[in-house]
Parts: C-alpha cells; sequence; structure tokens
C-alpha cells in the first residue's frame, strides 16, 4: 500500500508541486480580492493616492 | 494627543505638493479644482508628534461648495492647533481674501508664500516681513515644488501651534462695519468660543444661512442683530455681504501695495497668458486639443507604444515564456491538463492583458505630462465653452479628465458639482471617456485588426467625447435633467515645465495598479474561463472537451451571442467576453487570450493576434470596440455610481441608458456600414435607420424645457 502510494508520489511530484504553486497563486489572489472588498477598496484601475475621494472607500 | 496643523489654502496654491514633501505621501497632486475633495491627514517627518491635514482648495470661507463646506467645518469644529495657510505668491490678491477670513477663526495662522521662484521669474519682489506685519502673522518664502522653504514653514506653524502664539487681528473692515460685528459679538458671546467669536460674528453680519442655523438663534436676537446689519447696510448703501467682499478687498489692495512690488508696473501678458492666447483661442482651442489627442494616443498606441508592446507579447510571452515554460512543463512530466491551466489559462489570460501594459504605461505617461503642464486644466476651459452652449457645464468635464485613468475616481470626483441633475447626468457620462482598463481593447484591435492604423485609438478617444456631448443634449431636454448650467470658476494654472516626480509617480500608480488587478481578478477569471471552456459534455460524458466549442462556456456563450448579432459579433467568444468586461474590462483581452488560445498562436509561429483576427471583420470589429467602450462599465464603477447615486432606481438608469447607448452605436455603425459596403438593405439596416432618426430628433428637436435665464460664465483672471 504504501510502496504504491510512494510510486505514485515519486511518478507525479511535479505535478502536486507545481498544483500547490497555482493553488496558493489562485488563493493568495482571492483571499487579496475578499481582504479588499472587507475593507471596502474597490478595485480601480488607480491607486488610492490617485484617486481625490480615497477616503470615501475606506469609510467603515 | 499630536499637534494638528492644518494646510488651507485657494485651489492650485500647491497644497497638496507641500503635502506630499512634508509627509513623504503620495497624494495625487492635480491642477484643476476638485483633487482634494476630502481632507487627507498624514504625520510630518522629523517631527513625531505633528499631523498635517490637508484640506481641499478653497476660496473663501463661504458655504457654496462641497469643498467649502468641508474646509470649513474641520477649521471651525476640529480647531486644529495651527493653520499653514498656502498662499500663491504669484496670484498674491487673491488670495489672500482666504486669509483675511483664516485669521478671523483665532487660530494660530502661518502664511507660506509659495511659488515664490515664479514670482521671481516674473521679476516682481514681495516683501514677506510688511506682509507678514500687515496680517498679523509669520510670512515664509516657499517654493513647494522645488522643495523650498517648506520645512521652515512647517516648523514656523509648529512652533505656532506649541506657543497659540496669535498676532493681532488686521483691520480689515470700515468703523460702521465694526461697529455692527462689535454688537453681534456682544449678542452672541455666550453662544459661541472666545477664539471663534469673530469668525461667527462676520458670518452673522453676512446673513450665513449655515451659520443662522447652527447657532439657533432666537427670534428676538435675530431681529436684534438684523437692525445693526440693517443699519450697517443703509449707511453704506449695499448688501452686508458685498460690503465685507470689498472691504476685504479694499484692505488686501492696501496690504498688496505695501508688500509686493511689481516688475511691470502695467499689466503685462504672462508667457501663461500668450500661450493661452492661441491654446484657448475661440478658434484654435479645439483643433489643437485634437492634435493633442491625436498625438497621444498615436504615440502610445501606435509607435512607442506599440514597439514596447510587439516585444512582450511577441518575444517575452510568445517566445521566451510561451516557448519555454510548456516544454518545460511537459519535460517535468506535469500533467497535460496542469500544463494547459498554466500555459493556455494563466499565461493565456493574464499574459494577454500584461502585454498591453507598455502602450498604458506611456498613454499615462503623456496624460500625466499633458496635466502636469497645466493643459489638462485648459481642456477643461475648452470644454465648458462648448458644453454651455448645450446648456452643461465645464465642471462635468473635469470628472471625465480625471476618468481618462479610471472611471471610479472620475465618478467619485463628480460630488463637486453642487446642482443635483448635472451631477447625476456627470455621472452617467463619465464612464464613456475610455479609462485605462479600455485601453487593451483598443489596442488589441487596433493591432490585430486594422493593422496598427493611427485612427482607431484617437477615433475611440473621441467617440468617447462625442458620446458625452451627445447623451448631455439629449438629457438636458429631458425633464429630469433640464435646467441652467452651473457657473463654471475655474483658475487656469501657470504652464510650468513638468515636475518628473509628479508625473513619474502619477504613471506607476495607474501602471502598478493595473498589474495588480491582472495578479488578482484577471488571473482568477483567466482559470475560471480555462475550466469552463475546457470542459463539456460530449457524447452525454462530462469532461475535457478538445475542441471548445463544445465546451460548457460555448453552451453560455450560444445562448447570449443571437443579443450581438444586429452588431455584427454574433459569436459565442466576443459574446463571453462582452459579459467578461463587466467583472474588469481588461478582461475582454484576458478572455480572448483563453479562448483563442494566445499560447498556442504563439507556438504556432504565428503573430500572436492573428486567429481573432478570422472572426471579425474590420466593421464588426469596431462595432465590438464600440460597445464595449460605451455600455455598462465594470462591476467595480458600478458600485461608484450607487454610492454616487445613493439611489437604486438612478443607479439602474444609468447602467440601463450606457447600454442602450452602446447597443444604438453600435448597431447604427453596423447595420449602416453593412448596408453601404453590400448595397443590400435588411430589417437590421431598417431598425438602425430608425434608432438614427430617433437620436437625431432628440437632439435636434427644441428643448421644451428651455429656461428663460441667461447665464454668466465667470473666468477667474491672473495677476
Amino acid at each position: 500500500m504504501l510502496t504504491n502510494v510512494m510510486n505514485w508520489l515519486s511518478a507525479n511530484w511535479a505535478s502536486l508541486a507545481v498544483g500547490l504553486a497555482v493553488a496558493v497563486a489562485i488563493a493568495a489572489a482571492a483571499i487579496k480580492m475578499i481582504r479588499d472588498k472587507k475593507h471596502n477598496r474597490r478595485s480601480c484601475g488607480c491607486s488610492c493616492s490617485g484617486c481625490p475621494g480615497a477616503t470615501y472607500c475606506h469609510k467603515g | 494627543m499630536g499637534i494638528k496643523i492644518a494646510l488651507a489654502g485657494n485651489p492650485n496654491s500647491g497644497k497638496t505638493t507641500m503635502f506630499n514633501e512634508l509627509t513623504g505621501s503620495a497624494q495625487y497632486v492635480g491642477n484643476w479644482p476638485g483633487v482634494t475633495v476630502e481632507k487627507k491627514e498624514g504625520r510630518m517627518k522629523g517631527s513625531g508628534e505633528a499631523i498635517l491635514q490637508d484640506l481641499p482648495g478653497i476660496y473663501s470661507l463661504s458655504p457654496y461648495t462641497l469643498e467649502e463646506v468641508v474646509a470649513r467645518n474641520y477649521l471651525v469644529s476640529e480647531k486644529p492647533d495651527a493653520i499653514l495657510n498656502i498662499v500663491d505668491g504669484s496670484n498674491l490678491e487673491r488670495n489672500l481674501y482666504l486669509t483675511t477670513q483664516l485669521l478671523e477663526l483665532g487660530i494660530p495662522t502661518v502664511v507660506a508664500l509659495n511659488m515664490m521662484d515664479v514670482v521671481r521669474k516674473n521679476g516682481d519682489v514681495i516683501d514677506p516681513g510688511k506682509l507678514g506685519e500687515a496680517l498679523g502673522c509669520g510670512v515664509v518664502e516657499t517654493s513647494a515644488l522645488k522643495g523650498l522653504g517648506v520645512k521652515e514653514a512647517a516648523q514656523m506653524a509648529l512652533a505656532a501651534a506649541k506657543e497659540r502664539t496669535q498676532g493681532e487681528r488686521p483691520h480689515v473692515f470700515s468703523g460702521s462695519v465694526e461697529h455692527a460685528i462689535a454688537h453681534i459679538e456682544e449678542s452672541i458671546e455666550d453662544r459661541v468660543e472666545r477664539p471663534l467669536l469673530r469668525w461667527y460674528a462676520v458670518k452673522l453680519f453676512e446673513r450665513d444661512a449655515k451659520v443662522q442655523e447652527e447657532l439657533n438663534l432666537d427670534a428676538s436676537l435675530k431681529a436684534h442683530i438684523e437692525t445693526h446689519i440693517r443699519d450697517c447696510e443703509k449707511e453704506l448703501d449695499d448688501d452686508a455681504e458685498s460690503i465685507v467682499t470689498n472691504q476685504r478687498y479694499a484692505y488686501i489692495s492696501r496690504v498688496v501695495e505695501r508688500s509686493l512690488k511689481r516688475k511691470h508696473a502695467s499689466v503685462k501678458l504672462s508667457a501663461s497668458d500668450r500661450i493661452d492666447r492661441i491654446v484657448t483661442n475661440r478658434i484654435l482651442a479645439l483643433p489643437i486639443f485634437a492634435i493633442v489627442m491625436f498625438l497621444v494616443y498615436y504615440i502610445a498606441v501606435t509607435t512607442v507604444g506599440t514597439i514596447l508592446t510587439d516585444f512582450t507579447n511577441d518575444t517575452l510571452f510568445g517566445g521566451w515564456i510561451m516557448g519555454n515554460l510548456g516544454a518545460w512543463l511537459e519535460s517535468a512530466n506535469v500533467a497535460p491538463w496542469l500544463v494547459g491551466l498554466i500555459v493556455d489559462g494563466i499565461v493565456g489570460g493574464v499574459g494577454a492583458v500584461i502585454g498591453f501594459v507598455p502602450q498604458m504605461i506611456v498613454l499615462f505617461f503623456l496624460l500625466a505630462l499633458l496635466e502636469d503642464v497645466g493643459y489638462m486644466a485648459r481642456v477643461a476651459f475648452i470644454m465648458d465653452r462648448i458644453f454651455r452652449k448645450f446648456g452643461l457645464s465645464g465642471k462635468s468635464f473635469i470628472p471625465m479628465l480625471i476618468g481618462s485613468g479610471c472611471s471610479i475616481p472620475g465618478i467619485m470626483a463628480s460630488r463637486t458639482i453642487e446642482n443635483q441633475r448635472d451631477r447625476r447626468m456627470t455621472i452617467m457620462t463619465t464612464a464613456f471617456i475610455p479609462c485605462g482598463a479600455k485601453m487593451p481593447i483598443i489596442a488589441l484591435f487596433a493591432g490585430a485588426i486594422f493593422g496598427g492604423a493611427w485612427w482607431v485609438a484617437t477615433s475611440a478617444y473621441f467617440i468617447g467625447v462625442a458620446a458625452v456631448i451627445v447623451s448631455g443634449i439629449i438629457l438636458k431636454k429631458t425633464k429630469a435633467f433640464a435646467g441652467d448650467p452651473a457657473p463654471f470658476v475655474m483658475e487656469l494654472p501657470s504652464y510650468h515645465a513638468p515636475a518628473m516626480k509628479n508625473v513619474l509617480r502619477s504613471t506607476w500608480d495607474r501602471g502598478w495598479s493595473f498589474i495588480k488587478r491582472a495578479g488578482t481578478v484577471i488571473l482568477i477569471s483567466a482559470v475560471a474561463l480555462w475550466f469552463l471552456q475546457g470542459f463539456g459534455v460530449v457524447n452525454g460524458v462530462f469532461g475535457m472537451v478538445e475542441d471548445n466549442n463544445t465546451s460548457l462556456l460555448a453552451a453560455v456563450g450560444q445562448f447570449i451571442a443571437p443579443i450581438f448579432a444586429p452588431l455584427g459579433f454574433g459569436g459565442w467568444k466576443p459574446a463571453v467576453a462582452t459579459f467578461t468586461g463587466l467583472i474588469a474590462k481588461e478582461n475582454v483581452v484576458g478572455t480572448f487570450g483563453v479562448l483563442y488560445g494566445f499560447a498556442e498562436v504563439a507556438e504556432d509561429g504565428l503573430e500572436i493576434w492573428s486567429r481573432l483576427a478570422l472572426d471579425f471583420t474590420a466593421l464588426s470589429a469596431y462595432s465590438f470596440m464600440l460597445f464595449n467602450l460605451l455600455c455598462a462599465p465594470c462591476f467595480a464603477a458600478m458600485g461608484a455610481i450607487k454610492t454616487e447615486m445613493n439611489s437604486a432606481k438612478w443607479t439602474w438608469a444609468a447602467i440601463g441608458y450606457m447600454t442602450v447607448f452602446a447597443y444604438s452605436v453600435s448597431l447604427i455603425v453596423n447595420q449602416l456600414g453593412l448596408w453601404i459596403s453590400t448595397g443590400v438593405f435588411t430589417a437590421g439596416t431598417g431598425v438602425a435607420v430608425a434608432v438614427l432618426a430617433f437620436l437625431l430628433y432628440m437632439l435636434l428637436r427644441k428643448n421644451p424645457y428651455e429656461a428663460k435665464s441667461g447665464v454668466r460664465r465667470v473666468r477667474t483672471a491672473r495677476a
């Protein structure tokens, strides 16, 4: 059983490592978006310092 | 509790530049009104305890504009420990009007005599000692742009705050006014704090409605105060507000006469005035504006930008990343579906968007350059002349100028428009101006379909401007938006060499935010799209599909595609791209990157976007571009519309109007284009002709709500 698992892992380690990296990247992007949403930061095309109404985005 | 110092001054006096210099912040510096709508706070570098408040630019402490209300509420209610009053030394008379009001607040005040580099360049000499003596406060010469004297001014304000020092108040008013003010002071001295007594008394003398309301005076006290005001008005044969204004200016004239020596006693045109005689000339202004914007888009999209984007797309993504990444993953025995997800999904989608970053950076740089030298402020002035003819105010164009970077701050800047009808209309039309996120769509079609034709990008911008004007005319003739345009007072800043720090910071801010979005919302969209276009049901079995035309996404896309068929892009891929564009406009390009196999095309050695060209004719491509430029903006911008409209009904009205307008324009372009090119008149042509006729009727009909009163435009004069 253990041998089978080890064999499978050795055959698929690259897929697992790359898949994990992709999953982390996607999760990080999702977390960033959720955090921004929670902080009422809109995903606009310029930074807050570039916005005349920046303070309104961060109320509450 | 730290010491609070407020930066107050006229618009364009250099407050935000000074704020950035003193706090190390990177707040947006612009040279049109409304850049600072709310106050901004920052800790003063090197002082540890001092907090600086950057207030919106104001001309007075009257309650006529949102900026004035925000600034005066802060000064009166939150009582900063000191005021650092930024005065534009090259416009001394006008700037000192606010100073005389600030000095009435009883808050230690220091005047930063800014733009001294310009004053010296003009050959004028200001004696800060004499000025300070006359005003009864400290005066420091500064040049915020060059960082000269800024720290000294801040240190003097800090010292004044600590010592609570305040000089003798200037003697602004004549005896009869002072007499009336003294009586008012007596009447309200138990109702307001001692330091603010004079300010409240002057405001009551002016019959300031907000102050009257705030103090909630009883009828007998009101009548008593009114008696004193009327006596003074009778004696001076003018209304109280005008008396105060005139006497302030008379006082300022005396102060300026003592402290300023002009090189040219007679009024001589400055270099800016001479440039403006051409740039804002009644006949030449518009052609010059057209040429300038043509050059901006030509350089950004067609020449310099294209060279950089071609390198990013063809060499960086097409060659290095695509070529090597796929091969490397396969050689490492990574599962084929995972290779597909990374290469076709993530790199294909995100890479397609990132590929256009160089063009965006060039565009943002050029727009920031025009902003910084002072040209874009002139554009609002030029547009005011056109807008006013159709019942609109040039003030509506300022949000549109800001919106050329991103529609959201543009929509938010509309709150500086006091007239609710004009504000609503501005919110509804601001997103017509192509924002940065629409730039990749324009650049993609200009390159892939039109072979980099010079006119495509420029036409996109001017169609946006035309859409604003046409919508303005149509909407102003409806009951909901009818009315006189609001007066538009705007200061035209002097032209100056661009401060590269500001230009590069503005470019970086906008460019970096775009890249960050590519790494978040575009990345997740690309992954979701890859799954949806890679899986489907074939022969009753759910699984990966070879051909994305049989995918889940294709099934959904084919369901909605007929809506766009009359516009010329009835395929499922453009339909899906249009809808994903609602998440973020650059997602249109990201979606094409995933659906048209950005990666596969590159591996074939063909030009990156040649597969896209097979699905579009020049006409349908232009129609697609128009629809995506003019239709409902991204969800984030819709959120901004909802916030600013503060009404679900008006939010949906705005989104609905934009979408219907975009559909109508695309329909007309596609159907009439087909008719002209093929000579075949179809039912679609008939509908397009009917829509065009309706639009023309709405444009040209007499305004049933035309106001009888005229509106006077005021342009502030430069000293």
